[in-house]
């Protein structure tokens, strides 16, 4: 022992010597040092000693004195190929030996490890949109937040003056502009002077900055440009920039000379010329502006003075900002709210605000609703995929886990014999861990196998959304890791068990630890069957959502109804002759022009308030602008006043027709109303009648306000046939296509005939919702099915094990249905477990997913049963398809070898 | 016979053991060393020379007994193995064998007496 006031090195230098150096060397070594040390201080000072002793210290790590000396009995690697060759032999050996066993587990590990990789790929292709341009981290979409008496109203569209505003006095920022995507007509001649002509609905105006932020760089390194290029291509006002998928549809007899593309000129709306000069790749579909086509802003400019220069509206107009490096978009904020005070009248700089929202959350933000022609998935979606993903992995881990801990007590005798002949604890669970790894590389490989393959028929089956999967290094990488982490989660405490077996009562045949495994097998079946339950009770709640928005009272007329897209040339004369001589085919019912369905996708905004209400009151309405037949094709009721007659259409200007909402947030009553004046951004007119209300937005919100107009302003977009239908059915329906098409290509010979039935497009504005619906179908199934495969190998390995006690129970007269009931009841008392517990959780759950959606169902409580029922008897048939071969079993075979 | 080759320092290493009067453990032939080539050494460089040649069989080690100004800590003392001696007559007679084979002149030029 040193005494206090003996001087003594460096604590740490001491440490740091102890652990490093091998404890064979290390006591004369150090002796040695510390004489040294002793001397020294008596020499020189005490400080001095201890910077040498430290310096001498660091001296000796290096490798020489860290090499731990080899014990006397010296243990070979365990990974020499001797052991190899011998641990591979074993582990196919017990693999073959248990064949339904290493079935179950590669089966159920497939279809985790597929799923979860299909979940991280479509994750990861949803987090990517528009990520891929050059300084997508500092681009901004702004949005307009619209103060409204009863909240505020979002929007990923601005006033189109805002761009040009920013770039004249916020000379740093670099701002683009788009107005779309759009849908026209275009014609091209062919070398022989045929016209062609396509209608397109991914027309984009934008300006010459656009291809610039939106350069694609990282998704294209080559850069996007065929031919013209960022700089030359916006220069003639009438320029267009076409993808490769376009030019080669317009210019097929130039095929793959892009060169030569440039300068031809195309038609728009059969009218006015368009130049072509530039022609980009197609850009990837992971963008939330999807366009095939793009022209100069300026001709949208020059075409629509009146959108371009007003401040108040909100015409499809986006506008991008990409801040130079290192400024905060907070910053930017403030710099616009001093901007749009200079430019916006009072009302509108009060109402108006400017948010930068980066373009990377775009497609995962909700809020602003989608872009035109894209959708949104939102991240609690995403966040539900993952752990969907998760759920499958660890359901399929746990009938590893239970499968290998029940099988356990059959490699007992290995386990003493390794044991015995010297092999550790570590080494048996590495050798455990690698059988696990081995099963769970050949579920991989099957799941890499099958993964492209789904991957393209989720891509052709989902082009709806565009969708554009394919795998590439992070998913293999992903893929790698995920065996890994699955071999671990699996295998890990199996080879606890196992290993922790002591060699003697290995030897003979009596395991301990069983009674722990056995616990904990059951904890792992609640937990699996929590899981399943919780998604069978989720498919059901969404899918009796999705019926509801399926078969929910609208308020109107869908079924029988063709939309037709509006001419361009709507003359009233043409139109009347439209209409009549449609009229003429006894299968047509009714025809009407309008500016859009009840429910549309041409959502005409406006304000509105009572003529006597002096100030502005900040609501918004829908405007419809319809027909005479708009009521009738609809039905429509009116409660109060009346509907539009044909005398309205010759005025210059009709009353209105407005619903009930419209009626109650004027504070009147339907009686009221007729014949107040109501001021509408387009101007005033009397309310001459009222309607009831009918669902004009899509079951995700409520009602507007609504506001009709009888006139034709050129904004009819769309015609509405109604087909006559015999008790309910339609009758020769090729037929009245084959009439109505004929027609229109007489009647409008420049326009494009397209067709589609109204209630299959009313269902389509459910499409994300029907995604989820059949995901969670999809998912749930999977993992019921992983769950009961797992239950199929216990229940195996459990009659197995009780070969002999159903024999003698049956010699002594136990009947079939005794001996299932016998070795079901354990495995149905925990799933009546798992539903108890999982039961409350799923119900909370779906309600909080319910609050997204303005008109929902309730969640009954036979949901419940009926998934309890389904969960009980798909368990019960996975398990008596094995008891009752048990219970069948002749005892005598059974009892034969003793 | 395949002949352990032997580096400078070890060799000096290996001389400064076997002449130590007393017995000879790390500070001790560390100190000799020093004083010898007039070098500065440090005493990780000789226990790693004393370890190796102990591993080469031409030194043998063996512990002592406890001493106090150690922390009681034990030493190592080393001594010259018969290899270790054979070694070391072996260089030495090569050495002899070359210097002899220098012509006499030649011998001069290199300034030996």
């Amino acid at each position: 022992m040193l005494d206090k006031n003996h001087p003594h090195p460096p604590r740490w230098a001491d440490r740091l010597l102890e652990w490093f150096v091998a404890p064979h060397l290390r006591e004369d070594l150090q002796g040695d040092l510390y004489e040294i040390f002793q001397k020294r201080v008596e020499q020189v000072s005490l400080a001095r000693a201890k910077w040498e002793y430290t310096w001498a210290v660091l001296h000796y790590l290096t490798p020489y004195f860290f090499k731990r000396k080899q014990t006397e009995y010296p243990q070979p690697s365990f990974l020499t190929p001797v052991m190899i060759r011998n641990y591979l032999k074993i582990a196919f050996r017990q693999l073959w030996a248990g064949k339904i066993h290493t079935f179950i587990n590669i089966f159920g590990l497939s279809l985790g490890i597929t799923s979860c990789l299909i979940i991280y790929i479509f994750i990861r292709y949803e987090l990517s949109f528009d990520g891929a341009h050059s300084n997508a981290e500092r681009t901004y979409r702004i949005v307009e937040h619209s103060q409204k008496a009863d909240g505020i109203q979002y929007w990923p569209t601005t006033a189109y003056p805002l761009a040009e505003a920013i770039r004249r006095d916020m000379p740093t920022m670099n701002v683009t502009q788009t107005a779309g995507p759009l849908s026209r007509i275009i014609n091209s001649v062919d070398a022989q002077g045929n016209v062609h002509r396509f209608e397109e609905n991914r027309l984009l105006f934008a300006d010459e900055h656009y291809l610039q932020t939106f350069d694609f760089k990282k998704a294209i390194p080559e850069g996007i440009w065929l031919a013209g290029n960022a700089k030359t291509a916006f220069r003639q006002p009438n320029a267009v920039v076409l993808t490769q998928k376009l030019a080669e549809r317009y210019f097929a007899d130039q095929a793959g000379n892009y060169d030569k593309m440039l300068g031809k000129i195309l038609t728009l709306n059969n009218n006015a010329p368009l130049v072509v000069t530039g022609i980009i790749q197609n850009p990837p579909n992971n963008t939330n502006l999807l366009f095939e086509m793009v022209v100069n802003y300026q001709f949208f400019k020059t075409n629509n003075p009146y959108a371009a220069t007003n401040w108040s509206g909100n015409y499809q107009g986006t506008t991008y900002i990409t801040l130079p490096p290192k400024v905060s978009p907070q910053v930017v904020e403030q710099q616009l709210k001093v901007l749009k005070k200079k430019y916006m009248n009072e009302e509108d700089n009060r109402r108006i605000s400017y948010h930068l929202q980066p373009i990377t959350d775009i497609h995962t933000t909700t809020l602003y609703g989608a872009s035109q022609g894209s959708y949104m998935v939102s991240r609690e979606m995403l966040w539900g995929l993952a752990s969907l993903a998760i759920f499958l992995v660890l359901i399929a881990s746990f009938n590893f886990i239970n499968l290998t801990t029940a099988q356990a007590s059959r490699r007992s005798k290995e386990v003493g014999v390794r044991k015995a002949i010297g092999s550790t604890k570590f080494q048996l669970m590495g050798q455990f861990i690698g059988e696990t790894l081995i099963i769970a590389t050949i579920a991989g490989i099957f799941s890499l196998g099958i993964l492209s393959q789904l991957l393209q028929w989720l891509n052709h089956s989902l082009t709806i959304i565009n969708l554009d999967l394919h795998p590439d290094v992070t998913v293999w990488l992903f893929g790698a890791g995920l065996i890994l982490t699955v071999a671990f989660l699996a295998g890990f405490y199996p080879a606890v068990v196992v290993s922790d077996f002591q060699p003697i009562m290995a030897l003979k045949n009596v395991v301990s630890g069983q009674r722990e495994g056995f616990s904990l097998r059951q904890g792992l079946i609640i937990v699996q069957f929590c899981l399943t339950y919780f998604l069978i009770v989720s498919t059901f709640v969404v899918a009796q959502q999705m019926d509801f928005f399926q078969n929910k009272e609208l308020g109107f007329d869908k079924e029988a109804v063709i939309t037709l897209h509006g001419p361009r040339n709507q003359a009233p004369g043409k139109l009347d002759v439209f209409r009549q001589q449609l009229l003429q085919n006894s299968a047509i019912r009714e025809v009407s022009f309008s500016s859009g369905e009840p429910i549309t996708e041409n959502y005409y905004g406006t304000d509105f308030r009572l003529k006597s209400e002096a100030v502005k009151m900040n609501r918004q309405a829908e405007m419809k602008l319809v027909d005479t037949k708009y009521l009738p094709l609809f039905g429509l009721q009116t409660i109060a006043g009346r509907w539009f007659t044909e005398s309205d259409t010759v005025l210059s200007r009709s009353g209105f027709v407005v619903n009930e909402t419209m009626v109650k947030m004027l504070g009147l009553t339907p009686q009221t109303a007729i014949g107040k004046v109501v001021v509408i951004n387009e101007g005033e007119a009397v309310v001459v009648g009222v309607v009831k209300d009918f669902h004009n937005m899509s079951l995700q919100q409520s009602i507007t306000p609504c506001v009709l107009l009888c006139q034709n302003t050129g904004f009819y977009d769309r015609i509405h046939v109604q087909l006559q239908t015999q008790n309910g059915f339609l009758t020769a329906v090729p037929q009245t296509l084959n009439a109505i098409e004929q027609t229109w290509k007489r009647t409008f010979p420049q326009d494009i005939y397209q067709y589609t039935f109204l209630d299959e497009s009313l269902a389509k504005k459910y499409i994300v919702e029907q995604l989820i619906f059949d995901a969670f179908r999809i998912f749930a199934s999977i993992s019921i099915f992983i769950a009961c495969l797992g239950l199929f190998g216990l229940i195996t390995f459990t009659a197995n094990q009780r070969t002999k006690e159903i024999g003698v129970r049956k010699v002594l007269g136990a009947s079939v249905a005794g001996i299932v009931a016998l070795l079901s009841k354990d495995f149905l008392k925990l799933i009546v477990i798992a539903i108890v517990i999982s039961g409350p959780v799923a119900w909370y759950l779906m309600s909080q997913w319910l609050q997204n959606f303005e008109y929902r169902i309730t969640i009954e409580w036979w949901i419940f049963v009926l998934a309890g029922l389904l969960a009980i008897s798909i368990a019960f048939l996975t398990i008596s398809f094995r008891a009752i071969k048990a219970a069948l079993m002749n005892p005598v075979k059974s009892l034969r070898n003793e | 016979m395949k002949r352990t080759f032997l580096g400078e320092f070890e060799e000096i290493v290996l001389l400064v053991v076997a002449g130590c009067s007393e017995d000879a453990y790390g500070v001790i032939i560390w100190e000799q060393l020093q004083q010898q080539t007039g070098r500065s050494i440090t005493i990780s460089a000789v226990h790693a020379t004393l370890y190796r040649l102990e591993e080469k069989g031409f030194l043998s080690s063996q512990m002592g007994g406890a001493t106090a100004e150690r922390g009681g800590r034990r030493k190592r003392f080393f001594t010259v193995t018969a290899l270790g001696s054979r070694a070391l007559q072996e260089i030495q007679a090569l050495r002899d064998q070359l210097w002899k084979a220098i012509p006499q002149e030649k011998l001069q030029l290199i300034g030996h007496s």
